[in-house]
């Protein structure tokens, strides 16, 4: 991805602008599911004179740790406009490699960081941490409140009282395609969730999928956007409370559950904020599948890797993830 | 476990090709970088104890498989006695101890292992399974401890 070929396409969205010119185009680290790109841009417009706007883009990438498509994140980034909970404006989708090689789509970049050590750890954010957990907490309330009617290309399993053995078949499928060897620990864990199916959630609800500290930005006034939206899904709303809280989002070394409050706080709070009930055997429940499920995101990127499908080390690198994971999960298990 | 050192060593250096000579000073490829030399570490480190980690790690496989089929012996459930049968054949031992032969051995036990998972797992609260309760906690143990040598500290939240 270059200037001349975001200026192309900027022509091509913008015919009637004048004098497009593309800035500080580089790709962000991370993002192993779909690749991330900054860049600048400014015109000139008829009406409002010189604009300048600051834009990301994501791509669909040659291979990834996630099996996803742009539209859902693109409908869901469009359709959650308005509704409180942050996110960038969307403005563009691609779905073919005619413009950038691949598909992808174009969103404004909303200001804050997202790197979650420095949030937990640096005396700079120290005194906005609590305001960052009560928006963690009150967000998450609101994602799970909003209407999924109004996302139909949103995938959702057969009923609210399937939705927990819908994730759990769903990645024991994963598993299978994906592994290159056994995995004994996983198939203990697959047992131990299909006799341990939690009751059914009141309702189907909106489920981020990746609500963790890392997929939202922050600054000094909280929360500025959530991000990373291509694992949602319609399911039972504590499946986002049961893959915040795993130990390997625990970024402050401690127990605070994305190390930003006690898990006991976060429930409270996203509780008050009108989420629905927490019950200890579900969040265990979902506590475990997310162990599994993080697992099996990095199986897949080892197949990926091993089979050459891509250079992307990160793919590599997270494979060593599993070892702590599975013990992890014999551990909650135990 | 996969991907095996050479296949580490082969990405990195796919990795290199890639990413590092076009465009080193970019923070994409800095992170690449970062990545490659955590990777070096890793294949370092497994290359030096892959063969006696397996040699230990199939000995006590063995061990365990054998006590858990004792175990199911005693247990009257058409399940415990087709894990039997799936444990009476355990796989030839390594003719050699290249890391190839060895990895054939050990991915075999663990496939054991897997077939009975459903068993072992339940036997921490199904009264009817309780013969397999030592196996479950001492397959729990080997696998946490196998896991806990293939972990890398940096990559270890929590």
């Amino acid at each position: 991805m270059n200037e001349e070929q975001l200026v192309a396409y900027l022509r091509h969205r913008m015919p009637n602008v004048q004098g497009i010119a593309v800035t500080n185009v580089a790709r962000i680290p991370g993002g192993a599911s779909r690749e991330t790109w900054s860049f600048d841009a400014r015109w000139s417009e008829d009406s409002a004179g010189l604009v300048e706007r600051a834009f990301i883009a994501r791509r669909d990438p040659t291979a990834s740790l996630l099996d996803s498509n742009n539209d859902l994140e693109f409908d869901l980034y469009t359709a959650l406009a308005g509704s409180g909970i942050p996110v960038p404006p969307v403005h563009w989708i691609e779905r073919d490699g005619t413009w950038l090689e691949r598909p992808f789509f174009i969103m404004e970049r909303l200001p804050g960081a997202t790197d979650a050590r420095t949030l937990v750890t640096s005396p700079e954010f120290a005194g906005v941490l609590p305001l960052v957990a009560q928006q963690k907490a009150s967000i998450l309330a609101k994602i799970h409140g909003f209407d999924i009617a109004r996302l139909p290309s949103l995938a959702r399993p057969p009923s609210a009282a399937a939705s927990a053995l819908h994730e759990v078949e769903r990645w024991e499928r994963t598993m299978r395609a994906d592994t290159l060897e056994p995995q004994p620990t996983l198939e203990i864990a697959f047992a131990w969730l299909k006799r341990h199916l939690p009751p059914p959630p009141a309702r189907l609800a909106l489920v981020h999928g990746d609500y963790r500290t890392g997929n939202f930005l922050y600054d000094q006034s909280g929360i500025t956007g959530v991000l990373d939206w291509e694992m949602a899904h319609a399911g039972d709303p504590i499946e986002d409370i049961g893959w915040l809280a795993i130990k390997s989002w625990r970024w402050a070394g401690d127990d605070r559950v994305g190390g930003v409050c006690t898990r006991d706080e976060f429930i409270r709070m996203y509780e008050a904020a009108g989420g629905a009930k927490v019950e200890p055997a579900t969040l265990k429940f979902w506590e475990i599948l997310s162990n599994v499920k993080f697992a099996i995101i990095f199986i897949t990127g080892t197949k990926s890797i091993v089979q050459g499908k891509t250079p992307d080390l990160l793919l590599a690198l997270t494979a060593f993830v599993n070892p702590g994971l599975e013990v992890e999960l014999l551990e909650l298990m135990s | 476990m996969r991907p095996y050192p050479e296949e580490v060593l082969r990405a990195i250096q796919t990795g290199v090709v890639t990413h590092f000579a076009p465009e080193l000073t970019s923070n994409y490829s800095k992170a690449q970088f970062a990545f490659a030399m955590i990777l070096f570490g890793v294949a370092t480190r497994d290359y030096d104890s892959a063969v006696p980690d397996l040699v230990d790690a199939n000995t006590t496989l063995r061990a365990l498989l054998a006590d858990a089929s004792a175990a199911l012996a005693g247990i009257a459930r058409d399940d415990a006695a087709a894990a039997r049968d799936a444990l009476a054949a355990l796989p030839a031992p390594a003719a050699s101890l290249r890391l190839s032969a060895l990895r054939v051995e050990n991915e075999a036990l663990r496939t054991l292992v897997s077939q009975i998972a459903p068993l072992i797992e339940a036997a921490d609260d199904e009264p009817a399974l309780a013969a397999l309760r030592p196996s479950r906690a001492a397959i729990f143990a080997h696998l946490s401890a196998d896991a806990r040598k293939r972990m890398v500290p940096i990559l270890t939240a929590g």
